[in-house]
This record gives structure tokens, C-alpha cells and sequence, in this order.
């Protein structure tokens, strides 16, 4: 036992198991608690620079993981020119440093906006926090620990596969970089964090809209308005 | 169960899980079998060692357990680079005398170093069978060092292809340049998470080199190496082209660190401002709406 299997064998179990199970509990008996808890209603400006790039930038990074863990060969094609190679990290560099402004412009907007700080909950910093480290840790890898996109394909590949195969082999990860080690272990926390927080708003997926029946809206507003005799019968 | 209860029970259910793990991991087996000693060896150490024949990119084993305190030795192996960087004197001489190429730390445990030095100790008492069984379990066993240059002759055009990835390694291994860099491969360089390579041929010379590509012992590059070990052309390809790259001086991870994040954030402005397009189609509130109409009460805004 060492801390390698703890943090990287134990704890993505640990972690998976406990939001897979609390994230349906919570679905079940509290299912109005599944929400974004948006504030949009009470500040508007800063939560445009915040949430745009964070979230965009957040989102297609993660695809970007994702797909190296489905389809690593794409990522090994596409990595076999050093130019190309250089396109598709550079372009992660410049994604993570937008997630990181509108993630500093979010924290910023929790702590100094009189109407956010009131209806802030503790978990609400917890997970700025997490996702803080993980989006900075991201940004240090990427660019002091580069080129990750290749490394990833050989060795994180496999250590995410054995997870999720249960046939876990954390060995290829105990000779990494604190920083590389952290990232993991910090996503792990988040995974943890997922169904106590408002992260489960991520499995709200609007996938009900694509094939609910269409609805007819009709505006009133703009209308010319003949008169005001007319106007208030 | 309210709330509350309900994360305190959460937080229980880990902890036991937790403690679980911890205790069945505790059964760690005993070392000093010179037999799996003799595994290790031969996968982990034999690039740069021999018993016997003589010095290689490090020094010769044969009788280490004699000439040196045991326990020094353990410690050495299990923590190279803690004890280069302790200032021991007797690591700092080695150093100087190995052309300040330093051991590599190989994560192995304490069992493992056990079983090593049990081995270093009484070489001839491992005969072990041909094909162990247990090798596996540390990687397939590497040829037994020849301490001559591969008989193959290396072409240097071919070594870049496979270093930068344009020619695939034929075992599916990740290209050198994922992790390592060279000058002239590529105008950001290669990766930085290994050390650079560029002087690499002078570090090691030709012979030792040579070992190393055949089974790449270093902790990190195990993992994926262990299982597709580069083949005989390949190495003799890569070799050829370190020769030649050792010609130039090592290129400047600041300088490509740089241009990088001066791209990246240059990506993240263009971003930014393509945002400033979209601020005036949201909406406004109509409490913003009324404020700006100037007919919302006074003391209301």
C-alpha cells in the first residue's frame, strides 16, 4: 500500500461510486436540487465575462480528454506533424487561460457582489477552488510538462481504461510530476464534490428538447398600438 | 434522514472504504530473492551495468557488496537522485567519474532493492530458468548486455521520422518528441516532460546509448515501453540520429515556452474580444430597461 494505489486506485472508486449513487438519490428525493442555481437574475455583466469563457472553454477542453481516451489513434495521427501537433496544443493553452479568466472573473463576482456573496453556499467556494487548482494545474502541465496531448495517448489512456475495466494499474503513474499527479487527484475531488454541489447541474442536458413536440409562440410585443381608448377596452 | 445526517454518513462510508484499502495493501512480500534479484536486473539495470565485464554508462557491479556499505547501497538504489542531491560524497564522485550522467530514480520498492542486492551480492547463486514465469511482472527480460555497439547501421533521416512521430514506432510506443526534445525537430521543440535529448549521445557514448534504447529502463518511459520495446532497426535509426544531433548545442525550453503561452494567450484575446460581439444581443432586464427609459422611480434605482 502506498499513497500512489490510495490516490489513484482507492479514491476514483471511492469517488465514482459515491456521486453515481448520491447523484440518483439526489435525483429521486430531492430532484428540484438538480439545477445550476443560476444567478443570472441578480447580476448579469460579470457573469457574461465569467461563464462564457469558462464554460466553453472548460467544455471543449474536457472533449478534448475525452477524446483521447476514446479515440487516442485520432490524437496520435493527428500529433505525427510537429505543426499540427503544435495547432492542437496551443490551442488547449489558449482555452485553459480563457476557462481561467472567467473562472477568475466568477470567484471575483462571488466574493464582491453584495446580491451573490448573500445567496453563496460554503460549497459554492469548494468547488470554484477545486476547479481553480484544476484549470491552473492543467495550464502548468500543457506548457511546463509539454506535449501532453502525445504523453496522455501513452500513458493515461491506459490507467483511465484499467479504471473503468476494473483492471487498475496506477504503477505508470507514480513516476509523474507532483503538478500532473495533482490535476488527477484534484478531478478526483471534484468527482467526489459532483453530488453535493451544484457540479450535478451538469447532467441536466436539455436532450428532452430534440424530440419534445413543437410549440407555437406568439409575440404581443412591438405591436403598433392604434389608441389608448382602443388600447384599454 | 435529513440532509445532513445523510453527508455525515457519506463522509463515514469513505473512511471505512479508505482504512479498508490501506489494510489489504499492507502485505508487502519479503525481498533478498536473488532469483527475482537477477529479474530486475536484467530489465531495470543491465543497460548501464554489468557483473563482471566490465564498465558500461555506469560502473561495473561485480563485488559491489563488498567494496561499499550495504545499506548505502540500498539507499542509493532506491533514491538516486535524493542522495546526488544530499551532496553524498561518495555519489558525487561517481557522478564525475560516469560523465555527470546521473542514475535515474527507478521506483522500485524496498522489496525489490532487497531482492537486487541479494542478487549483486552472489551473482552465480541465481541460475534462474530461461524463461521465468515472474518476468512479467517487471517486463520482459532484456537481452544480456553485449557491451558492443549493435551490429546494424543506423540511418539519421529515419531516426528523426521516428523521434517526431512522422514514421509510427512499430510496437505503438509514444514518440520520442511527446516527451523529449532535440534542436532542430520541430519550431516549438518536442515535450519537456523528459529531459532533453540533444546532447544525449555525448552523455551516454555510442555503447551505452545503445543499451538504453534497447530497453529504455527509465520509470516514467516503462510503463509504456516495457510492453512495446523498440525494435533492432529502430534503435539503430535513433542512434544514428542522436549521433548526429549531439553535433548541436541543446535548444532553449524557455525561449519555445514562450512563444507557446504568447500563441496561447494570443488565441485567448482573439477569444475575448469575438465576445465582445455577442454582450449586446443579450437581452437587458426590464428593470435595466425602465432605468434606462428614466421611468423607474427615483429612490427605486
Amino acid at each position: 500500500m502506498n499513497w500512489n494505489t490510495l490516490f489513484f486506485v482507492i479514491l476514483p472508486y471511492v469517488a465514482l461510486f459515491i456521486a453515481i449513487i448520491v447523484t440518483i438519490y439526489r435525483g429521486i428525493y430531492r430532484p428540484f436540487s438538480i439545477s445550476s442555481l443560476s444567478s443570472q437574475l441578480l447580476e448579469r455583466r460579470r457573469l457574461f465575462w465569467g461563464s462564457i469563457p469558462f464554460h466553453w472553454g472548460i467544455i471543449i477542453i474536457l472533449t478534448g480528454h475525452l477524446v483521447a481516451l476514446l479515440v487516442p489513434r485520432s490524437i496520435v495521427l493527428w500529433n505525427a506533424h510537429p505543426l499540427r501537433l503544435y495547432l492542437l496544443e496551443l490551442t488547449g493553452v489558449g482555452l485553459g487561460l480563457w476557462a481561467l479568466i472567467g473562472l477568475l472573473v466568477l470567484s471575483w463576482r462571488r466574493m464582491t457582489v453584495d446580491r451573490i456573496r448573500v445567496i453563496s453556499t460554503p460549497m459554492d467556494f469548494v468547488v470554484l477552488a477545486l476547479l481553480l487548482i484544476s484549470v491552473v494545474t492543467g495550464l502548468i502541465t500543457a506548457t511546463y510538462y509539454r506535449w501532453g496531448s502525445y504523453w496522455f495517448t501513452g500513458i493515461f489512456t491506459p490507467y483511465i481504461w484499467g479504471i473503468l475495466t476494473f483492471r487498475p494499474d496506477a504503477a505508470p503513474l507514480a513516476p509523474l510530476p507532483f503538478t500532473i499527479k495533482l490535476h488527477v487527484f484534484n478531478f478526483y475531488l471534484l468527482t467526489l464534490a459532483f453530488a453535493f454541489s451544484r457540479l450535478v447541474h451538469i447532467i441536466t442536458w436539455p436532450v428532452g428538447y430534440l424530440i419534445r413536440p413543437w410549440q407555437i409562440v406568439i409575440a404581443n410585443r412591438g405591436l403598433p398600438v392604434l389608441n389608448e381608448e382602443e388600447a384599454s377596452q | 434522514m435529513t440532509t445532513k445526517d445523510f453527508r455525515w454518513l457519506t463522509l463515514l462510508l469513505l473512511v471505512i472504504l479508505l482504512v479498508g484499502g490501506a489494510a489489504r495493501a499492507q502485505a508487502v512480500p519479503l525481498g533478498q530473492d536473488p532469483v527475482a534479484g537477477q529479474q530486475i536486473f536484467q530489465s531495470m539495470c543491465s543497460t548501464c551495468h554489468t557483473i563482471g565485464k566490465g564498465k558500461l554508462v555506469g560502473p561495473d557491479l561485480a563485488g559491489v557488496t563488498e567494496r561499499a556499505d550495504v545499506a548505502w547501497i540500498k539507499q542509493f538504489i532506491q533514491e538516486p537522485d535524493k542522495m546526488l542531491a544530499s551532496g553524498d560524497p561518495t555519489a558525487t564522485k561517481l557522478l564525475a567519474e560516469f560523465n555527470n550522467v546521473a542514475m535515474p530514480n527507478l521506483g522500485l520498492s524496498a522489496a525489490q532493492v532487497d531482492d537486487v542486492v541479494a542478487y549483486l551480492a552472489a551473482p552465480d547463486s541465481a541460475k534462474a530458468p530461461a524463461a521465468p514465469a515472474g518476468a512479467a511482472a517487471t517486463g520482459p527480460v532484456a537481452a544480456a548486455p553485449s557491451g558492443k555497439a549493435p551490429s546494424l547501421a543506423g540511418y539519421a533521416p529515419s531516426g528523426e521520422a521516428l523521434f517526431s512521430g512522422a514514421t509510427r514506432l512499430a510496437a505503438g510506443g509514444t514518440p520520442c518528441i511527446a516527451c523529449h526534445s532535440v534542436e532542430g525537430v520541430g519550431l516549438l521543440g518536442g515535450g519537456t516532460l523528459g529531459p532533453d535529448l540533444t546532447q544525449v549521445h555525448t552523455r551516454y557514448g555510442g555503447t551505452g546509448l545503445a543499451a538504453a534504447l534497447s530497453t529504455l529502463p527509465f520509470p516514467t518511459m516503462q510503463s509504456i515501453f516495457a510492453t512495446r520495446q523498440l525494435t533492432p532497426e529502430e534503435q539503430a535509426d535513433l542512434l544514428a540520429f542522436f549521433a548526429r544531433a549531439a553535433q548541436q548545442t541543446a535548444p532553449q525550453p524557455q525561449v519555445k515556452l514562450a512563444m507557446l503561452l504568447i500563441a496561447g494567450a494570443g488565441l485567448t484575446g482573439a477569444l475575448l474580444v469575438a465576445m465582445l460581439f455577442f454582450w449586446p444581443r443579450q437581452r437587458l432586464s426590464i428593470s435595466q430597461r425602465l432605468r434606462q427609459k428614466g421611468s423607474l422611480r427615483q429612490d427605486w434605482r
